[in-house]
């Protein structure tokens, strides 16, 4: 683990033929004092900066009291849309670890990396982890596809992988391993946290699926492209985007085609990220006699997405009684949820 | 290699053989002819078994080049194998036995393509992002000047940037420029220009939160000169840095040392040093001219915090000082202060932000007027705008300006210029931006205030990499 030094002057020979001063003793008293609060097993702890709530709890179940994390972004805010505040650079220098999502789904992270002037946070430095290693992706584009005619892609697959409980599982043993990498004296205790977790997230992922499988292969609509890991993985299927591309605003005709498109698959959910314009969603929901709903596409996105598990259970009882018809309450925004 | 091998052997056999008959023909005379026809025969069958070799050599050899020059066209990967052709097993045990050959010699095309021309390099694997920026517009004046009722294509700029090393980067950013010169005369003319906007290397990771760029870069003087043309936050620059610092802002080439100094409450505060070229800012009246001597001197304070749960506030304070060389002293000093409130709504911070951000100039500067002779000129400048986010793609703001004329060379005492200039951007993508402003502007020139009203429409969009979004360069 990194710890940081704190710097002292060096005395020089016309400083060592004075005898200290009575004020000199108690700054040095007071300076010892500090130095031995900062190394008390509170500061030993290692220091984590992750670019999202989700990564954070992810760190923070596999870290457990071992850890002490800074989180970037909120759980409501767009993850390709975040500004990157120069007291994010203070944060990511004190880092022993920087967790992100990697790819190109954060493109404000070059922007800190740069500012933060170390190359341990770079990519391929000691400090920077990168999650997306070991997932399998989806929607890689193929060489052809790689063109802004096809709206924001990313050109390495779509960047939201952690919706599948499943890949958070792979993020959390690539976590563990960086931190026994920094903190080897417990690393045991990482993998055995990393074990446990991958478990719970077995289990849960095995309860939600029954839950969703009376529903199996119902169409629905997204916002945004956020969701394919989270379909594929609860047996849904996309039957449209309000997005005529990724990342392009919706013009009245596409919305009304869509309608239409809805209608004609029979979609009776419009899933609507917190960010998203919930206005557009219901907009195309109602012409199709269809609910709007808003999922929580991280960590504290909506109400009761806590943790990671809870992201899923609420994300999956908010689908369930959208699909059961029970719309109003699931399509209320859940603006004013916090990380 | 086979074939190669069973002659060898034959050769040999045949060279050997004589020997043999010789040595057993002494003792044993009467079996001579018979032992010579035997390996006459034998001759034979190897002559037939070389010469059958041979035609398999040359049929192979016929069918290793018909698949080479399949593999040579792209889309014969991918087409079944003709009738005539033979089928991909035997061709494997000769392509196998080919003599060692150059390592892309093997590689299928495309990677040969990628490889390129090794006499010139190991391929386009390295090559830095690329991408290329427009700014363009149209313009609508009330002055009725014929630059300023005009579409117009201001700027494009092609930015290349990668790293150079573990330690440093490297960013060079060259622009494609419109300008009309001689506006309102008969003479006319559009200039197109070729400029280097920026072209540096940043070593980012120096010790003790030092970072240092050499080269042509926008000086860190305030926060809107930083900004290049295509992200500004409105159609045009602030009118006091226009006046200060030059139309489309400084840059100028040198050395710049940033230090983000360390401090107990882990605040952003960063302090930036440029020693630079007196001669780069030739629009600049603060800069420049036949009296200027190297260098320049440029120094900015950051400092940032953040307020509350979504909101930030940066101020800064800015210096720049550039001496003469001439006999009259006329140095130039100019004094920047600068504060930047950012908001975001933090139930729904993508689509609800504020943005308040203002400068003040004040420039002390010498300069020769015909009348009065050399005069300390004082002058103040300053701009304000606020930006309010309406929707996800939609923001609208007003900016004021005010600025009095470092230069006096063709300005009264108390000429100033003020305007006030809303303003609607929109966002058709992420890299498309759309924005209208309406200035209107009260110039007092010579002493005689003269009204003017503008519209300028302004279009930015990007093709090709990306860079990665800053702080400052707001949307």
């Amino acid at each position: 683990m990194n710890r940081s030094i704190t710097p002292h002057r060096r005395l020089t020979p016309g400083s060592i033929d004075r005898p200290p001063r009575r004020g000199w003793r108690a700054a040095a008293l007071a300076a010892v004092c500090l130095l031995v609060w900062s190394s008390t097993p509170a500061g030993a702890k290692v220091r984590i900066v992750a670019t999202t709530p989700t990564i954070a709890d992810l760190a923070r179940q596999v870290g457990g009291d071992l850890v002490r994390i800074d989180t970037l972004m909120r759980g409501n805010e767009n993850p390709h849309n975040v500004v990157p505040k120069p007291s994010f650079i203070m944060k990511l220098r004190k880092a022993d670890l920087f967790l992100t999502g990697g790819l190109d789904g954060e493109p404000w992270v070059p922007t800190l990396i740069r500012g933060a002037r170390k190359t341990s946070l770079r990519p391929g430095g000691s400090a920077y982890v990168d999650l997306s290693v070991g997932i399998a992706l989806k929607e890689v584009p193929a060489p052809g596809q790689l063109s802004r005619a096809n709206g924001d892609i990313h050109i390495f697959g779509n960047t939201h992988y952690l919706l599948d409980p499943l890949n958070g599982a792979i993020a959390a043993r690539t976590i563990a391993d960086a931190l026994a990498r920094v903190d080897p004296a417990h690393a045991d205790r990482y993998r055995a946290s990393a074990d446990a977790l991958e478990a719970r997230l077995r289990d849960l992922t095995e309860d939600l699926t029954s839950q969703m499988a009376p529903y199996a292969g119902a169409p629905v609509v997204v916002y945004h492209r956020a969701w394919p890991y989270f379909l594929d993985r609860f047996g849904l299927v996309k039957a449209g985007e309000i997005e005529p591309k990724p990342g392009i605003p919706p013009g009245p005709r596409h919305l009304s085609d869509l309608a239409q498109t809805m209608r004609a698959a029979g979609a009776r959910v419009v899933i609507v990220e917190p960010y998203n314009s919930l206005a557009n969603a219901r907009s195309v929901a109602q012409r199709a006699g269809a609910v709007a709903v808003v999922l929580a596409t991280n960590v504290g996105g909506v109400d009761g997405a806590d943790t990671y598990e809870d992201l899923f259970r609420v994300n999956i009882a908010r689908l369930r009684e959208a699909l059961e018809g029970a719309s109003a309450a699931a399509a209320k925004p859940a603006r004013g949820a916090r990380p | 290699m086979k074939t190669l091998t069973i002659a060898v052997v034959a050769a040999a056999a045949l060279s050997q053989a004589p020997v043999r008959a010789q040595t057993q023909t002494d003792p044993e005379p009467p079996a001579q002819d018979e032992t010579l026809r035997s390996v006459l025969d034998e001759l034979a069958r190897l002559r037939e078994r070389v010469g059958a070799l041979e035609e398999q050599h040359d049929a192979d050899l016929q069918r290793i080049r018909q698949l080479e020059e399949r593999l040579a066209r792209p889309s014969a990967g991918a087409a079944a194998p003709s009738a005539g052709s033979a089928p991909p097993a035997s061709t494997t045990a000769p392509i196998q036995t080919e003599p060692i050959r150059p390592r892309t010699e093997e590689l299928p095309p495309q990677a040969r393509l990628s490889l390129g021309d090794s006499s010139l390099g190991w391929g386009n694997q390295l090559n830095p992002a690329i991408g290329v920026l427009f700014d363009m517009g149209a313009s609508l004046s009330s002055s009725g000047d014929d630059d300023r009722n005009r579409f117009n294509l201001r700027e494009v700029e092609l930015d290349i940037r990668a790293a150079v090393a573990p330690f440093a980067d490297a960013i060079f950013i060259t622009t494609f420029e419109e300008e009309i010169e001689n506006p309102g005369s008969t003479d006319i003319q559009i200039a197109r220009n070729v400029d280097i906007e920026e072209g540096y290397i940043n070593f980012h990771s120096l010790p003790a939160g030092l970072s240092l760029k050499a080269g042509k870069f926008r000086n860190a003087f305030g926060e809107n000169n930083r900004l290049h043309t295509h992200a500004l936050p409105q159609v045009d620059r602030p009118l006091a840095v226009q006046a200060f610092l030059g139309g489309e802002g400084l840059a100028t080439t040198g050395a710049s040392v940033s230090w983000l100094v360390p401090n107990p409450l882990d605040q952003f505060i960063e302090l930036t040093a440029e020693v630079v070229n007196a001669d780069g800012g030739e629009e600049s009246p603060l800069l420049g001219g036949p009296n200027a001597s190297n260098p320049a001197v440029v120094a900015h304070l950051k400092w940032f915090t953040d307020v509350g749960e979504t909101g930030s506030l940066q101020l800064g304070g800015s210096y720049l000082f550039g001496a003469s060389s001439g006999a009259q002293g006329d140095n130039s000093s100019l004094f920047g202060a600068d504060a930047t409130f950012h908001w975001q709504d933090p139930d729904n911070p993508d689509a609800r932000s504020l943005l308040i951000q203002g400068e003040l100039f004040y420039g002390m500067n010498d300069t020769e007027s015909p009348a009065l002779g050399m005069l300390r000129n004082e002058s103040f400048g300053a701009y304000l705008f606020g930006e309010y986010q309406f929707a996800k793609n939609l923001y609208a703001g007003t900016r004021f300006d005010y600025t009095e004329f470092p230069s006096v060379e063709d300005r009264a005492p108390g000429d100033h210029d003020l305007a006030v200039s809303p303003y609607l951007s929109l966002y058709l993508a992420e890299n498309v931006r759309l924005r209208f402003q309406y200035q209107q502007r009260f110039a007092r020139i010579n002493g005689e205030t003269t009204p003017e009203a503008n519209f300028l429409i302004g279009l930015t969009f990007s093709i090709g990499a990306h860079p990665p979004h800053a702080f400052g360069a707001f949307r």
